[in-house]
């Protein structure tokens, strides 16, 4: 499986535009999603037709934050199985509270690192 | 004269000889020694006793000077007494008697008993000398002084006065302990009456005292103790502890009395009595059952009881639920299995004062025993300041916690993003893509900045918790002015309508500074999350009056607060709209505790298609 799409949800443009960035270097043809917090992605995901393959997914948004969006996501049908966390979080109770979510397969540490990228989307095709 | 010579005679010398011998056989029997002598001291006769007491046989006496018998003084002097009564008739012994000291046969002198008288015979006159051996009647007379002495070492030298009066209250003795403790020496009131050593009441009414018992047997103060008052020569009245006793000595009657001077115990028991009424913390003392038997000062303040209403009660009664019901069951049970449980030990429960409010106490017990009773005591403190410091402590940790994790975050967050910008610079340049470069450290410039305003916010945050103030007079307008003059520059400001209503005219004195900062995050929070999409956002800032308030509002028809998050309002980094959200996150949680400072509420309503913040003054803290 490849990954054709990927959602980016985090509420800095910044960190919006560095993920993408990294994406479009590693495999230019990747569609990247962008949404600025957990509520505005709730209502695109809902909108989709097809799920994205991947999702990267802050903690700290406004509004909704990564938490209170998996509270909401984990439990949902046809929902894309694999959730990245990507934050700038080393807390523990932060890593063990979202790798208690079904969908969450990874816990990353901003910044991603190409070589990073490249091994996570390796994993998530086997 | 020979036997047959005296047969001889007529009926008349029959009976001198009977006679004779009676009476020789009456001298031998008596006890006492019996000698007689001459003018000269010669020795005639020796009798039976005279043997004993001296050790000599006649033969070795009769017919020697009688001072033979005699130690010296005598021993020399004796020949001088007889001629001196010989020639002057002077009596000096005769007829009388006399101790005098007399010599045994083995050397050993001996106190004596001597009684002489004159006898005339044919011949010249005798003398008789009566003789008794003293010396046991001496040494019991010594002893009974030395036994007395003892008695009246000890009577003078116990610590307690010692007093005995007749049944009339005359004084008999009068120990050294009494001279030292009234001040009189005992010839002074030897025989006067002791009320003399009472001041009134006493004084008046002792005579009275005696003869009520004397009449009615009715013991009073016999054989129990009391604390009565004495009065010392100098006229001063101290207090004392008596003790009476009532002896029969050979069918009289005398009391006895121990009289002990309690001016210094009463004072120590006075220094304490004050000390622990002025303790600071609560001293109650309880009995077995729970009844209270002490009350300090202190108490009263705690409680709120005086001690009056608490003395005699169950102690319970200073006890909300469940103690209240349970304490009864505790003394029992710690009367019956002695498990301690609170006794030694301190601990917190709950106290109820007169006004039924409960309050928390930090109890302290110790059992005591006191003449055979057990008696718990008990130290009380009243907590409730320290709960609340201990509160106020603990919230200004889990304050400090979260705001230590959040800015953590929000520190490295930009910091994080602008070096993996950077390195996307560095690749762009290399690659020689100038757009993204350019667009890249443009991004690393807003990080930055962003990163500034959040180290100058939480700098202001600081020196909002730390600074005081002095109070002044407040005027909402010149403060409104001056903060829309600062934020005229903010993107959007021009396309705002400013609106001022300044109802308020009185006086209102506050941190200038602090309402200063409101009044800023307020204003530019409205400028900030104005809705674009409207053709007519205002800005609305009044100030009025109600009933119990002096009110500051700002309203707008901007974004306003989502519903789901109105409680999250003033906590620390909260940030509510999305894309939109420039600022820490602190700002109003800094106007949360500036409002805290001015004693002021700060609080947000919904307008329906807007906010409304308002900050209010209480009109009765001014």
């Amino acid at each position: 499986m490849s990954i054709k799409s990927i959602m980016i949800i985090d509420d800095s443009e910044m960190d919006q535009y560095l993920a993408k960035y990294m994406i479009k270097k590693y495999d230019a043809s990747i569609e990247t999603l962008q949404t600025y917090d957990g509520q505005e992605a709730l209502e695109v995901l809902q909108s989709l037709e097809k799920q994205p393959d991947l999702i990267f997914l802050d903690i700290n948004m406004p509004r909704m934050n990564g938490h209170e969006f998996l509270e909401k996501y984990d439990n949902w049908e046809g929902r894309s199985e694999v959730v990245i966390m990507l934050t700038s979080s080393d807390q523990e109770q932060d890593k063990e509270k979202s790798m208690a979510f079904k969908c969450v397969k990874k816990y990353c540490i901003k910044p991603m690192e190409l070589p990073d990228l490249k091994s996570l989307i390796t994993d998530e095709c086997h | 004269m020979s036997s047959k010579e005296l047969k001889d005679t007529s009926p008349e010398n029959d009976n001198l000889k009977d006679y004779s011998s009676r009476l020789e056989a009456v001298l031998n029997t008596v006890i006492d020694g019996i000698i007689t002598i001459n003018h000269l001291g010669t020795i005639h006769s020796f009798n039976r006793s005279a043997e004993r007491i001296f050790g000599y046989a006649p033969d070795e006496v009769i017919g020697q000077n009688v001072k033979m018998l005699m130690p010296d003084p005598y021993h020399s002097g004796h020949d001088g007494y007889l001629k001196n009564y010989q020639n002057t008739g002077d009596k000096k012994i005769i007829g009388k008697g006399r101790e005098v000291e007399a010599q045994r046969k083995d050397g050993t002198i001996f106190p004596m008993e001597l009684g002489v008288n004159e006898m005339a015979v044919s011949d010249g006159k005798m003398f008789v000398g009566t003789i008794r051996d003293i010396s046991d009647r001496k040494q019991a007379e010594q002893a009974l002084k030395d036994s007395q002495a003892k008695l009246q070492a000890i009577v003078d030298n116990t610590v307690d006065g010692l007093i005995t009066i007749d049944e009339k209250g005359h004084i008999e003795t009068f120990n050294k302990a009494c001279e030292k403790i009234f001040g009189y020496h005992a010839d002074e009131v030897t025989g006067q009456n002791v009320k003399m050593l009472m001041p009134a009441p006493y004084h008046k009414e002792h005579d009275g005292y005696l003869k009520n018992y004397h009449d009615t047997g009715d013991k009073k103060i016999i054989g129990t103790g009391r604390q009565v008052e004495g009065k010392r020569k100098d006229g001063s009245i101290f207090p004392l502890d008596l003790s009476i006793s009532e002896v029969n000595i050979k069918g009289r009657k005398i009391y006895s009395g121990i009289v002990r001077d309690i001016t210094e115990v009463q004072e120590a028991q006075k220094r304490l009595a004050a000390v622990l009424d002025n303790t600071v913390d609560g001293l109650i003392t309880i009995d077995e059952l729970g009844k209270v038997e002490h009350y300090n000062k202190a108490c009263e303040a705690i409680f709120g009881y005086k001690p009056e209403e608490v003395i005699g009660q169950n102690v319970k009664m200073l006890m909300p639920e469940p103690y209240h019901g349970e304490h009864d069951g505790y003394l029992k049970n710690y009367h019956d299995t002695g498990v301690k449980k609170i006794i030694g030990t301190g601990r917190e429960v709950e106290g109820r004062r007169k006004d039924g409010s409960t309050f928390p106490l930090d109890l302290s017990v110790s059992g005591v025993n006191v003449q055979g009773r057990t008696l718990y005591s008990g130290i009380v403190r009243d907590i409730s300041t320290r709960k609340e410091a201990e509160e106020k402590i603990q919230q200004a940790n889990a304050e400090l916690e979260e705001f230590a994790y959040r800015t953590s975050h929000d520190l490295r967050s930009p910091l994080v993003s602008s070096i993996g910008l950077l390195t996307v610079v560095s690749e762009a340049i290399k690659d020689d893509k100038k757009d993204i470069a350019l667009e890249s450290a443009a991004f690393v410039q807003q990080s930055l900045r962003k990163l500034e305003e959040l180290v100058k916010d939480i700098l202001q945050l600081t020196k909002t918790k730390n600074i005081s103030e002095e109070k002044e007079p407040i005027d909402f307008a010149t403060i409104t002015s001056e903060s829309l003059d600062k934020f005229k520059n903010m993107d959007n400001f021009e396309r705002l309508d400013i609106q001022h209503d300044f109802r308020f005219t009185g006086c209102l004195k506050a941190q200038k500074s602090r309402v200063v900062l409101i009044v800023e995050n307020l204003i530019s929070n409205a400028v900030k999350y104005q809705d674009v999409n409207k053709n007519n956002s205002f800005i609305k800032i009044s100030s009025y009056k109600t009933k119990n308030y002096i009110v500051l509002e700002v309203r707008d028809n901007g974004l306003g607060v989502p519903e789901n998050q109105q409680d999250n309002l003033f906590k620390m980094f909260k940030r509510f709209h999305p894309k939109t959200s420039f600022g820490s996150g602190l700002g109003l949680y800094m106007m949360k505790k500036s409002a805290d400072i001015l004693n002021a509420n700060i609080g947000y309503e919904d307008g329906g298609d807007g906010s409304i913040f308002k900050l209010e003054f209480s009109l009765q803290e001014q």
